[in-house]
């Protein structure tokens, strides 16, 4: 009775653990096809800071789209400037584009001074193709706070885990 | 304590579907509002004086020595129809447009945030522009330019929506005042 009953505990093990990588691997694949679809790395973005203020706040999530060539003056883009890690959302307030090469210069609405600060030593404007990930054309307020929880404090992503594996073995059916 | 979980799973899953419906729906309709039923304001725009200068822009950071626009302008425009259900804020902005080789060039010279219907009758006369303009030459060589009114409606949720007025000011860069 015992062999037999230890047996179909590690059948239920198994199955709920392989159940477990199908969640993950589901959220993997979702993501990665958002990024084929929208042609960005990262298609939705949380902002993090206060500069495009009263519009996007800590903690909005924003959706991008990078399948058109050019961008536009007024365009809401996230950009990223080599050697720095952290992705800005800001708008174009200049636009310099000839057929090869788009030129831009970005500043958030709530920002006195343009983003020149920002940018690379001796950097006058963003490259389109190299620095720009993509234009935000829909928002969803408060939701991506929780990322911010998580990447902010260890243990809160830690209880997540432990939080998501212990659903997964309360669901038996 | 097994039904408890599922219980909460099942109103978490609830909630959460109601309201991606509810967001969506909100969307889509103050979105088709603006798109149909909402006539794109008339707008008046009047440069009152162009000055070009050499030296180092005033405005912004960057130090370069280069030839920079000083602008006064007036406008009018009524943008209260704009405003639906879902608007949070206008991002209204003046932007110059002017041809070049090999880059052809837009540049905002005036912007504002909009966050009432109250605050959305734009009467600006002898305005100064916000920021001035420069160019990748470095030089204007009494190119024309446009002025025109754009606004971008940022949502409480989803969707955000871009447009602009019809109407277009024509002005020429002078020669700079201190040319060297």
């Amino acid at each position: 009775m015992l062999p037999q009953l230890s047996g179909v505990n590690i059948r239920q093990t198994l199955t709920q653990a392989l159940s477990f990588c199908l969640v993950l691997t589901t959220t993997f694949m979702f993501w990665k096809g958002l990024s084929v679809v929208t042609n960005s790395p990262s298609p939705i973005v949380v902002v993090l800071s206060g500069s495009m203020e009263p519009a996007f706040q800590r903690g909005d999530i924003l959706f991008l789209w990078n399948r058109d060539v050019r961008v536009k003056v007024g365009d809401i883009v996230v950009y990223n400037v080599k050697g720095r890690d952290i992705p800005i959302v800001h708008r174009v307030v200049r636009n310099h584009a000839s057929s090869k090469k788009q030129l831009l210069l970005t500043k958030g609405d709530n920002n006195a001074m343009d983003d020149l600060d920002l940018y690379a030593h001796r950097q006058y404007y963003l490259d389109r193709e190299q620095e720009v990930i993509g234009s935000v054309k829909a928002y969803v307020p408060w939701v991506g706070y929780v990322t911010i929880l998580l990447s902010e404090n260890v243990w809160a992503k830690y209880a997540l885990l432990a939080l998501m594996g212990f659903f997964q073995m309360m669901q038996r059916e | 304590m097994f039904s408890t979980f599922q219980r909460i799973q099942q109103y978490w899953g609830f909630v959460t579907t109601v309201t991606v419906f509810l967001a969506a729906a909100i969307s889509i309709s103050s979105v088709i509002q603006e798109h149909y039923f909402v006539d794109i304001p008339r707008v008046s725009i009047n440069v009152q004086s162009i000055d070009v200068r050499y030296g180092k822009p005033h405005i912004g950071y960057n130090y370069k020595r280069q030839e920079y626009s000083l602008m006064k302008f007036d406008l009018e425009a009524d943008l209260t129809p704009l405003f639906t259900w879902n608007t949070k804020q206008l991002f209204v902005y003046l932007a110059a447009t002017y041809p070049g080789k090999p880059y052809a060039n837009k540049v905002v010279v005036w912007d504002a945030i909009i966050r009432s219907k109250e605050d959305a009758v734009l009467s600006l006369s002898d305005m100064t522009a916000d920021y001035s303009i420069y160019d990748v030459t470095g030089k204007f060589n009494g190119r024309n330019a446009t002025l025109s009114l754009e606004w971008n409606a940022q949502p409480y949720v989803g969707l955000l929506t871009w447009n602009k007025g019809s109407e277009r000011e024509r002005f020429e860069f002078p020669q700079p005042a201190t040319a060297r």
